[in-house]
């Protein structure tokens, strides 16, 4: 499919950048066109640097790790089908990449703390600095709250961050959060219901 | 925004407009740049590909190490339980010094004059002991008549264990050989062995060991040790306490004799 003329006007013989779908793009560059990846990574680089962002809670590692996954993406694109949503695959090696993070900032850790939240089993959650400044009132400011937020999020044992933010923060449907993390619809579920049931004890008293 | 209870109960969906309030957080400018520049690069796959090889090949390659060096001192370490069987390149039997005889001879002087020389004496055993080979395996108590004469378990001994038979004792008499022989010093000398040395059979009892026989013309009987007696020490050392004897001069025994305490010098000859 040629796609010279991507991104400039459309013609009778082109495709208006907007209707063209991930699996056309990734055989464009399959077939040698950068541009379609261009095209790939700029359809994709803000909801994955966002999603790691909101996962991880330090922008530069999430910019980072974004870059990595947009790598990895094409240096695997021989093996990608499209058995399944690219949206998906694009996801589930960001999550991959966050999680091994994660790991490796444990073992960078010199000790933790059980996070703001009980754990059963084999939750755990990130070591959190305490919070010295004195509980805010119900009357936050944009950037206090946001930090608020996404303390708390942050603090989610991993299993019940992912989905959560996957859900409410991207806005991804059931079915492919359980398709990235490559759970069960019903555990995907109960997973988020069980995170928002977490914040909603930690956030309550600051909203 | 707020989470305001409704009813005792806040709502899932009070959450995810939290959640969906923040703000989004994009990437730089430059950063399809940067993929290319990556890409170009060929770096692919974890972002520290030298942590990778510190991580799994460097612990591969410790243990691959350890292991063979364990092996290693496994194998050559020196057999501790005396139980190996002879080693097969023990030195042949060697022929004790037989009569001069000249380098060169005549053949036909060696084969009409020649007195047949005796057959040599093999002495396993003391080739063994020259070559460094440690005594034979001791087997277990019962089986003492299979032992042959003259041999203790160096590690019987050391660990208080009954040597079946001292080395360079008459059997019949229980008598060392004499002194500077091969007595046993390679180790301490339990309490049983001794007696046994000095001819006694005798068991533990309370106090000490009950003698209940001796052998006929042994130390112990020359010593005045009778059937019946409890020997409570040798040298003044107590018998109860467990404890090998390290060194021995065979001055006296202590005995306890009818509920009399007695004490007996030992008489070796």
């Amino acid at each position: 499919m040629a796609l010279d003329n991507v991104g400039s006007r459309t013609t009778e013989a082109s495709v208006p950048e907007k209707e063209l779908s991930d699996h056309a793009l990734i055989e464009a560059t399959r077939n040698g066109d950068e541009e379609a990846f261009g095209l790939i990574i700029a359809r994709y680089r803000n909801p994955i640097t966002n999603f790691l962002f909101r996962f991880l809670n330090d922008y530069e590692e999430a910019v980072d790790l974004a870059q990595e996954t947009f790598v990895r993406v094409y240096f695997a694109i021989d093996r990608y089908h499209t058995g399944y949503a690219f949206s998906t695959y694009i996801y589930r090696i960001a999550t991959n990449l966050a999680i091994s993070e994660l790991r490796k900032r444990k073992r960078r850790s010199l000790f933790s703390l059980t996070g703001l939240f009980q754990n059963d089993g084999d939750e755990t959650a990130e070591f959190q600095p305490v919070d010295t400044k004195p509980l805010p009132d119900r009357h936050l400011i944009d950037g206090e709250r946001e930090r608020v937020i996404a303390k708390a999020i942050a603090a989610l044992p991993p299993k019940y961050r992912l989905p959560i933010i996957l859900r409410d923060v991207q806005g991804r449907t059931y079915e492919e959060i359980a398709a990235i993390l490559e759970l069960g619809l019903g555990t995907t579920k109960s997973r988020i219901s069980r995170a928002r049931g977490l914040l909603k004890e930690k956030l309550k008293n600051y909203f | 925004m707020s989470l305001v209870e409704k009813n005792g109960i806040i709502a899932d969906e009070q959450v995810t407009e939290l959640l969906r309030s923040l703000p989004r957080a994009e990437a730089p400018g430059d950063f399809e740049s940067r993929v290319r520049g990556r890409i170009a690069r060929g770096t692919s796959g974890p972002r520290n590909t030298s942590r990778l090889w510190l991580r799994y090949a460097l612990p591969a390659l410790l243990a691959v190490l350890v292991s063979a060096v364990a092996v290693n001192v496994y194998v050559s370490r020196p057999d501790e339980t005396g139980t190996a069987e002879p080693t097969p390149d023990v030195s042949p039997a060697t022929a004790p010094p037989g009569p001069d005889v000249p380098a060169r001879l005549p053949s036909n002087v060696l084969a009409e004059s020649a007195t047949p020389l005796p057959a040599p004496v093999v002495d396993s055993h003391a080739d063994k002991r020259r070559s460094g080979v440690r005594s034979v395996s001791m087997p277990a108590r019962h089986k003492a008549s299979t032992v042959p004469a003259g041999f203790v378990k160096d590690s019987a001994v050391r660990k208080g264990k009954d040597p079946i038979i001292l080395k360079d004792v008459d059997p019949t008499t229980g008598n060392l050989a004499s002194p500077g022989n091969d007595f046993p010093t390679s180790g301490p000398l339990n309490v049983s062995a001794l007696l046994q040395l000095m001819g006694i059979d005798g068991e533990k009892a309370e106090g000490g060991w009950k003698v209940k026989s001796n052998r006929s013309g042994s130390m112990a009987e020359r010593s005045g040790v009778k059937a019946g007696d409890i020997i409570e020490s040798i040298d003044d050392k107590p018998l109860t306490d467990g404890s090998p004897f390290n060194s021995i001069s065979f001055g006296s025994l202590q005995v306890v004799r009818e509920g009399k305490r007695v004490r007996l010098p030992i008489r070796n000859k």
